[in-house]
């Protein structure tokens, strides 16, 4: 699915990250283009999350530009911040859901922070759980949820601004398989709507499944970038 | 207006969501602010007490009868200059008659030998000063050689004694208080300020998920810093209320016994400082709650 002709929709170049003298990340280069679903492997301490979290712009690469629909996202003001953020959708191994509010209530609130009226909020917010195939338990809060639910509430809030790109650190990292596959295919049928996925996994099941493109890490490189890969971890 | 009322919003359903740590924080602060209240009504009732108990304080000079009345005015104008005090009155031998008749003490037998025609009693100037230390002063001033001579006595000697006590006492009791007040409120502001701070830290992680959903800094710190002003309020309301239960429990239970008279004369000026006091914890509280949220927020939220 790899169409070298389009500009590439995230295309990171020459980037290094260091957390004191340990080199997490070394020299990578990479482009993913729009419409692909990219898989992220390798072991721990690879540098899969820290890649993220430079997508993210949780942190900021020591060398090497990050340009991401664009624009170089590692020159964004903090003021600019948000409104990146808002339009990258994210999934964390651990949901990230605010635990004092519900389902439906998480949902919102990444529309709240975009000045959306409450009239449109409450349009899109049940589109989005019921494409997350979550309709009941909305008024559930995080800790009554099952991960698996919690899971998919977090991908709802990672959509509801309908990003361009959505980026998935293990979100089924704490699901049994059940659970985990019920994700991934959320996740693909996102990607099939047009929505660039970037998802760093361990489960190697679900990569030798999906047969996407497959970009293996190791020691803070990228040493392998397969087009319908398997899990070489 | 949206985001204005969506911020209040966040911050009222957090406050009210996050049950225990309000309470927590509310009922710490308190603590604090009922230390406050507590001495605020201390220090004002008994300021007013010794007030009026110095108003209470006055020296009368009483002149020998063939002093003469320009000698009498020259001296009261004299003493009249001096800014710190409050009067000076010239009471005539009638003035002097009138006033030994009408107290209850004296036996009517003694009333009925004393007349206008035949009259002892002297003349006298009565000197209230604003200032305790102003008595040594007129004390001096009556032992001029002008004056002197014609002084038959002065209440002054017979006066010193309580004045330096309700002065030493008055000074005693205020430093104690303040020092009192100032140790319970900086432990209370130790106390508020930690117990703040663990409420924030808690919450950090929060924080950091509102962020990187695309919450502004404003929209993500905002709510915290109104939850603070809100510990702060319904700390106020709180105090409030416990030091007016209180007292009104104590004016009541207190019947007959010796607090009676202490709370007989505190609740009027409750009442009237009323305002103020609630008005002082509200400073205090607010002051408190925003400052220890803005600097908690700013140690666990990088910017």
């Amino acid at each position: 699915m790899v169409t070298q002709e389009k500009e590439p929709i995230i295309n990171i170049q020459g980037v290094s990250k260091k957390y004191g003298s340990v080199v997490v990340l070394h020299d990578i280069n990479l482009k993913i283009y729009p419409g692909e679903f990219v898989i992220l492997v390798g072991p721990s301490g690879a540098g899969k999350s820290t890649l993220i979290r430079l997508l993210n712009r949780e942190e900021k690469p020591d060398s090497g530009k990050i340009i991401v629909a664009g624009r170089d996202i590692t020159k964004l003001s903090s003021g600019e911040l948000p409104y990146y953020r808002r339009n990258i959708g994210t999934v964390f191994q651990d949901y990230k859901l605010l635990p004092t509010r519900n389902a439906w209530e998480n949902v919102a609130y990444a529309l709240e922070v975009a000045d959306v009226s409450d009239e449109e909020i409450r349009q899109r917010v049940p589109k989005v759980l019921k494409a997350v195939n979550l309709g009941d338990h909305l008024d559930a809060y995080p800790n009554q949820l099952s991960g698996g639910e919690a899971q998919r509430v977090s991908i709802a809030r990672a959509l509801i601004h309908n990003p361009k790109i959505l980026i998935a650190d293990e979100p089924t990292g704490n699901l049994d398989p059940e659970a985990g596959q019920e994700i991934a295919d959320i996740l693909e049928k996102i990607n099939c709507q047009g929505t660039v996925v970037l998802l760093a996994t361990h489960n190697r099941d679900l990569v030798d499944k999906m047969r996407k493109r497959v970009i293996t890490m190791k020691q803070g490189r990228i040493v392998l970038d397969q087009r319908q890969g398997r899990y070489n971890g | 207006m949206t985001r204005i009322k969506r911020i209040f919003r966040e911050a009222f359903v957090d406050f009210w969501r996050n049950g225990w740590l309000s309470v927590t924080a509310t009922l710490i602060m308190t603590l604090a602010l009922l230390t406050t209240g507590v001495f605020l009504v201390m220090y004002l009732s008994t300021n007013k007490i010794i007030h009026d108990l110095k108003d209470k304080v006055d020296i009368v000079v009483n002149f020998k009868d063939e002093a003469s009345e320009s000698l009498i005015q020259q001296l009261r104008s004299e003493l009249m200059a001096r800014p710190q005090i409050k009067s000076v009155k010239y009471i005539s031998k009638a003035d002097a008659l009138e006033e030994f008749k009408s107290r209850p003490s004296v036996k009517v037998e003694v009333r009925q030998m004393i007349s206008s025609e035949d009259n002892p009693l002297p003349r006298g100037l009565q000197i209230q000063s604003v200032d305790l230390k102003e008595f040594e002063y007129v004390s001096n001033i009556t032992k001029n050689p002008i004056y002197a001579p014609h002084i038959d006595s002065s209440s002054y000697d017979d006066n010193k004694s309580l004045i330096e006590n309700i002065n030493a006492t008055t000074k005693f009791a205020e430093r104690l208080g303040l020092a009192l007040s100032s140790f319970f409120m900086l432990i209370a502001i130790l106390v508020v300020f930690n117990t703040i701070k663990l409420a924030v830290y808690f919450r950090a992680k929060e924080m950091e998920i509102m962020r990187l959903v695309g919450a502004s800094e404003s929209f993500v710190k905002t709510p915290f810093l109104i939850e603070g002003f809100l510990y702060g309020f319904f700390a106020t309301v709180v105090s409030t209320g416990l030091i007016y239960f209180t007292i009104n429990l104590l004016a009541a239970v207190s019947k007959n016994t010796i607090l009676d008279k202490f709370i007989v004369r505190l609740l009027p000026i409750y009442y009237q400082e009323f305002w103020f006091i609630v008005g002082v914890e509200l400073f205090i509280g607010t002051v408190l709650g925003l400052g220890a949220s803005w600097l908690s927020i700013r140690k666990n939220v990088k910017g």
